[in-house]
């Protein structure tokens, strides 16, 4: 079967897409709040959906905390790069639901509030957010950009 | 290679699997599981992080613990099957599957044994 389907090549292929596509966003506020120095547990970690999920809630704590919107910038799916001014609800979200065929090419997109409409974010596609307390946060310098 | 956006990604992931038929890849490793009396893996899902090994693996626990008759394998289940006579064919099982198909499944037991 080895011999007839390269699919330990397909695996690395898929693996070296999803980092070139990551580092070529290294500096979006989504790759640094998923990287760290946290040596072979990033790597696991990264594999799971915690990250996007920690930084969905990170957001929703963050739009809490502010009385205005807070502006946010991201890339959609279709690479178009658009800003949204989000605010806090209490309304229930859409369910979340995840984009992809496989885990290489799989983004959980979340919902958040404008304050007319749910918009649909990418969550790993966030550049970054405007907020007074984001410069108190260390990312630490970066780290698996896989994730 | 630049990659546009997350569905030019998705668009290369999805040539990647048509050039290394994978889909026949899949089909082909279920007819293997079939032929050892093993549940077929789930296809690729963006749900699912589980790599080929782990959902073969998976699978071929539940065998064991079907041969056991358990819900869930155990360390103690996993002494007795491997002081039963069963455990003979499942060691030829193994090997005869790890030949054909060039995958080892993760199954230790020396810790049991």
């Amino acid at each position: 079967m080895s011999k007839d389907y390269s699919y330990v090549e397909f695996v690395n292929k898929c693996n070296s897409l999803r980092k070139e596509f990551f580092e070529e966003r290294i500096d979006y506020l989504s790759t640094q709040f998923m990287s760290g120095p946290m040596g072979v547990m990033s790597l696991v970690f990264a594999q799971t959906r915690v990250p996007e999920v920690l930084l969905g809630e990170w957001i929703r704590s963050t739009l809490r905390k502010e009385e205005g919107p807070v502006p946010v910038k991201y890339e959609d799916l279709n690479g178009e790069v658009k800003e949204v001014s989000l605010i806090h609800t209490e309304k229930t979200p859409p369910e979340e639901r995840i984009h992809g065929q496989n885990p290489c090419d799989s983004f959980l997109i979340d919902n958040f509030f404008d304050g007319k409409d749910w918009v649909e974010i990418p969550v790993k596609m966030i550049i970054s957010i405007e907020d007074n307390d984001l410069p108190d946060i260390d990312f630490g310098g970066g780290g698996n950009v896989l994730a | 290679m630049s990659i546009d956006s997350v569905n030019d990604l998705s668009i290369e992931v999805h040539l990647l699997k048509k050039k290394h038929n994978i889909e026949e890849f899949y089909d082909n490793i279920n007819k293997l599981l079939k032929d050892a009396g093993i549940e077929p893996i789930e296809a690729d899902s963006p749900k699912s992080t589980l790599t080929l090994e782990d959902r073969i693996t998976i699978n071929y626990g539940k065998k064991i613990a079907n041969t056991l008759d358990r819900e869930e394998v155990t360390l103690d289940g996993l002494d007795d099957y491997c002081k039963s006579p069963e455990f003979d064919n499942y060691t030829q099982n193994r090997n005869l599957f790890s030949k054909r198909s060039g995958i080892c499944p993760k199954i230790t037991l020396m810790s049991s044994l």
